[in-house]
């Protein structure tokens, strides 16, 4: 590894963020002694959460083509996952991988039909992919059909091999693993030649090519990044839940929607806005859903109803997004350069 | 003189309209070549052509004696050395000056501090280089054009295609730019302007190609130009006789 590499990873490990991993770490036996299983799986949802956003935003953020059917690549790692383990007996260390590849390869073949398509077209595109692989699912035997798939059941939760433990606690380890790895792998394309690019093209794909960008390649390459880490994220929920079927991991409101969500709401021109954004709307979305719908049964809905009050307010106050509003107050420095290089 | 880029006999349809009809004409190696001609004349659409953003129904662009710029994709057209820049202004806006400068120079190098090195210096010589940590979209049109060249200076161009550059400009930062383009010229980089500014393009041009209704109706020296009968007639109005 470079030199150069070295301090690009010195400027992203900065004291906050050891912090917040630190935290994070020590969460889960702390958790698990208070008996706080509530916590423990919101902390992992919200790490599930940020690896999602954090990988939509690569291509929304950084490379200006919104998506709302990440779903889609999720469901894909997910299922992927998912059949390695029941059909073939592959532990899901190695079957998330796999996952991840396959979503990868899938978005390469649906990039080229896509990425004819720009700005609230190719967003609209999106969608009905991910609509598509739901309804594929319903009716493929193989894969379960609508009554989806349940992984082996060990006898005593304690199976290394499946990754099967009681309770949320240890899944907070494994979320928190494919995080950093993805963390680091992001920030080093965001701060290369590649991050450069990929923004330009945001910015004006047609003055992008008369600097020499080959827009269409560096297009594709954020598209199968970014399903990369989202289907690696479908298998992680595999991992935790145990249990798919499509109308979960294809939906199109609690997966594409809330992914982008925590995306815009923390700050899409901002590396760490996703984290932070999932960080905030994941907790809030789990708590109504399970303490004030699970009380009062006949409003249900009323966690989606208080989400789209909750967007319409940061929208309100907050056009920036969480990130945004830090940086014009001075809270949060304003990204110049992503190294210090004077 | 070795010609550093050929024109061809271009002809550029949109529907039913000609915008370019069977245009020809050579640059040489060192020239400061004037593309003039008014409004409609086909010199943006020309500039479109031989960048690669439009391609033209018929004719060829011979660069370097060896490659025909018509079937080459637009963005390898930079990596030859072919610089442009837009009449609409069209910073990175959402990115920092020194980050647009960047971005075009990371065409030649990938390593960031060679390339963020580079840009400073490439914005110490447009006058830019205070205003580096901005962005883009925050500059005013003085600044926004001088970035366009900074820019198109950062690919390492051989060829420079300006389009006008010095509109909206005041005399003063007009001579300014001039003496700056003739320091790029100086240094062996060809350049084709599209101007509006009279002034402007009769002083830094060698040769001037005169558009009208997208047909070449006058080509030669600056001189020549202004006592055109044809050149005349088109801008002032009336038939061409």
């Amino acid at each position: 590894m470079s030199k150069m590499k070295f301090s690009v990873l010195k400027s992203l490990y900065s004291p906050p963020m050891i912090v917040f991993l630190s935290l994070i770490f020590i969460s889960s036996p702390i958790l698990e002694f208070l008996n706080q299983p509530f916590i423990a799986n919101t902390i992992f949802m919200c790490l599930l959460y940020a690896i999602m956003a954090m990988a939509w935003n690569l291509l929304a953020g950084y490379t200006g083509y919104l998506s709302f059917g990440h779903a889609a690549f999720f469901g894909l790692g997910a299922y992927t996952t998912m059949i390695l383990m029941l059909y073939y007996d592959i532990t899901p260390w190695i079957g998330i991988w796999f996952g991840g590849l396959l979503t990868a390869l899938s978005a390469l073949a649906l990039g080229f039909p896509l990425f004819r398509l720009r700005s609230h077209w190719f967003a609209l595109a999106t969608i009905a992919v991910a609509e598509t692989f739901k309804l594929v699912f319903i009716v493929w035997p193989y894969v379960g059909a609508a009554y989806g798939l349940q992984s082996p059941i060990v006898a005593p939760e304690k199976s290394l091999w499946y990754i099967q433990y009681a309770g949320p606690f240890i899944y907070i380890y494994i979320a928190l693993i494919i995080f950093v790895i993805e963390l680091t792998i992001l920030y080093l394309i965001i701060t290369s030649k590649t991050g450069y690019y990929l923004m330009a093209i945001r910015e004006d794909e047609d003055v992008s090519k008369t600097i020499g960008i080959n827009t269409l390649k560096y297009k594709m390459f954020s598209l199968m990044v970014s399903a990369f880490f989202t289907g690696i994220a479908g298998g992680v929920y595999v991992i935790r839940f145990r249990f798919i079927d499509p109308f979960t991991v294809f939906n199109l409101i609690t997966i594409s929607i809330y992914t982008a969500v925590g995306g815009i709401i923390g700050g899409v021109y901002s590396f760490i806005g996703p984290i932070i954004g999932s960080f905030v709307f994941i907790p809030l979305t789990e708590y109504v859903r399970v303490f004030i719908v699970a009380r009062l049964p006949e409003y249900y809905g009323l966690h989606f109803f208080s989400v789209g009050i909750l967007l319409l307010v940061i929208s309100l106050l907050y056009p920036a997004g969480i990130t945004g509003y830090l940086e014009r107050k001075g809270y949060l420095k304003k990204r110049i350069l992503p190294v210090k290089v004077e | 003189m070795e010609s550093i880029l050929e024109v061809e006999n271009i002809t550029k349809k949109f529907g039913g309209l000609v915008a370019l009809d069977k245009v020809s004409f050579k640059v040489y190696e060192n020239e400061v070549l004037g593309l003039i001609g008014p409004n409609g004349a086909g010199k943006t659409t020309l500039f479109n052509v031989i960048s690669g953003l439009y391609r033209p129904d018929e004719g060829r662009i011979i660069y370097l004696g060896r490659y025909d710029l018509t079937k080459i994709p637009p963005h390898e057209i930079p990596k030859l050395g072919i610089g442009r820049t837009f009449q609409v202004m069209r910073p990175l806006s959402n990115l920092t000056v020194i980050e647009n400068v960047m971005v075009s120079s990371f065409l030649r190098r990938s390593e960031i501090s060679d390339v963020y090195n580079i840009a400073k210096r490439i914005l110490e010589r447009v006058g830019l280089y205070e205003k580096r940590f901005l962005k883009a979209s925050l500059l005013n049109t003085v600044e926004k054009k001088r970035l366009e060249l900074a820019k198109a200076l950062a690919i390492e161009p051989r060829l420079l295609l300006l389009d006008e550059v010095a509109a909206g400009l005041n005399p003063v930062e007009t001579s300014e730019f001039l003496d700056l383009l003739k320091s790029i010229n100086r240094e062996g980089i060809s350049i084709i302007m599209v101007e509006h500014v009279m002034r402007a393009v009769m002083n830094i041009s060698d040769r001037i190609v005169v558009l009208h209704y997208g047909k070449k109706i006058a080509e030669g020296a600056p001189q020549d130009i202004a006592n055109d009968r044809n050149v005349i007639e088109a801008y002032l109005g009336g038939a061409i006789v």
